[in-house]
């Protein structure tokens, strides 16, 4: 009886910790509309830096591979994407841009249109910054040391992140319409840098992660 | 106006003939006598050991992307294939499984339960040993300059040549050395991997080729 009413209490404790918590991240966070500054979504690639190699590292559903993404930024809306893995094979060749993708070549094993649309949409994400989709919306928020650059679409808010002091894109989110978060990529710079040394990219609605390592 | 035709036809294909020879090099004249020495080498060989260096070639890119390491084969059907810069891979292809190790992670594959790892293990280790010759997967036509034999092969197989449009095979004519292979996609992008410093039959430890 006493052991029942004990575990009684540790799980309303629990529940109450839970509903403490997750009423907290209901909060409204106090966001402020601001001016929206160009450096802020034009930092990241640009024309002086037209191609870019990650090694590649990619978790599907507990399975591992790895290899070279080549980006190449053609012009500020067109961005010309590659995969090969390390021994040299190529796996896909992309054109991305806001309003269309091509396919230059893919392995048959890629060649489903969802596999090359989602790859392509992180490229878009990341690489173009999903520029010219929409127009942005630049927000402050209390919490956030910066400002935010949102753009939404009809299924989707993306929401990027440039730290306060340095101007540097730190965080890019992919919501739902009803704020879930879809996928988050975390970018980390080494000192001085203007491009991401490292980017994490965690696909939240099934087990995918993508690291990139800049080379 | 037959002869005309005719004549225009037999130019153009003298044309496109000596187009698709590489340049400095000449149709190897005695296929078989190559064969034979290629075939003695072969049997001879127990081992390699190599420095290697790879170069990708995208069209999309200014340069190409370099990546450098050491290459070992043992006899019979054992290659490790280890990436030094510009990040450490490890790739080991030991009785029919294929190891992947990219930092702590390790990949194990079975090459004979996949069919695209098993073409892709059957090709590179018929290649790095150089008895691709008698693979009927291939068409092999033979060139030569004065220091290297040239082997161009056309792969026959449909889920080869989707991945490969072809491979060509330079090896040293002193030594018989594979120095350099290129692997050519249909879109004109290419893999080259030049072999260095070979050692052939010294003793390469079991070890090599276990990937923990």
């Amino acid at each position: 009886m006493q052991q029942s009413t004990t575990q009684n209490l540790w799980l309303n404790s629990l529940l109450l910790v839970l509903c403490l918590a997750s009423c907290g991240r209901m909060q409204v966070a106090q966001m402020t509309q601001v001016e929206c500054k160009s450096e802020y979504y034009w930092k990241l690639f640009d024309s002086t830096h037209t191609t870019h190699q990650y090694k590649t590292e990619v978790t599907l559903y507990g399975k591992f591979f790895s290899g070279i993404l080549v980006l190449k930024q053609i012009n500020d809306t067109t961005c010309r994407s590659a995969f090969t893995t390390v021994m040299g094979a190529k796996l896909f060749e992309l054109i991305v841009s806001p309003q269309k993708d091509s396919v230059i070549y893919t392995i048959p094993q890629m060649s489903n249109n969802t596999v090359v649309a989602a790859i392509a949409k992180d490229i878009r994400t990341f690489a173009l910054l999903n520029k010219f989709t929409t127009l942005p919306l630049c927000r402050k928020e209390d919490k956030v040391d910066g400002e935010i650059v949102e753009r939404r679409t009809k299924q989707e808010i993306y929401r990027y992140f440039y730290k306060r002091n340095n101007l540097i894109l730190n965080q890019i989110q992919v919501l739902s319409e009803g704020f879930k978060t879809k996928t988050l990529f975390d970018l980390t710079y080494a000192s001085n840098a203007v491009l991401p040394k490292d980017v994490y990219i965690t696909h939240l609605n099934f087990k995918l992660k993508i690291h990139l390592t800049s080379l | 106006m037959k002869f005309i035709l005719l004549s225009v036809v037999l130019f153009l294909g003298i044309i496109i003939h000596v187009a698709a020879q590489e340049a400095g090099f000449k149709p190897l004249k005695d296929v078989d006598v190559f064969s034979n020495k290629f075939d003695v080498a072969s049997k001879k060989l127990t081992s390699i050991h190599s420095d290697f260096v790879q170069e990708k070639h995208l069209s999309m890119m200014e340069a190409d992307i370099k990546s450098n390491g050491k290459f070992k084969y043992k006899k019979e059907n054992k290659v490790r294939l280890e990436y030094t810069a510009p990040f450490q891979y490890l790739m080991v292809l030991n009785n029919g499984k294929m190891y992947i190790k990219d930092g702590s992670k390790i990949n194990k594959f079975d090459t004979n339960a996949n069919k695209t790892f098993r073409e892709i293990n059957d090709m590179m280790v018929a290649t790095l040993k150089g008895d691709v010759l008698h693979s009927r997967k291939y068409n092999v036509t033979y060139f030569e300059n004065e220091s290297s034999y040239l082997l161009e092969m056309k792969p026959t197989e449909k889920a080869i040549q989707e991945m490969m449009q072809k491979i060509k095979i330079y090896i040293d004519k002193k030594t018989l050395h594979v120095h350099t292979i290129l692997m050519m996609e249909a879109s004109g992008d290419y893999t080259k991997m030049i072999f260095k410093n070979s050692i052939q039959n010294a003793a390469i430890n079991d070890t090599e080729f276990v990937v923990k």
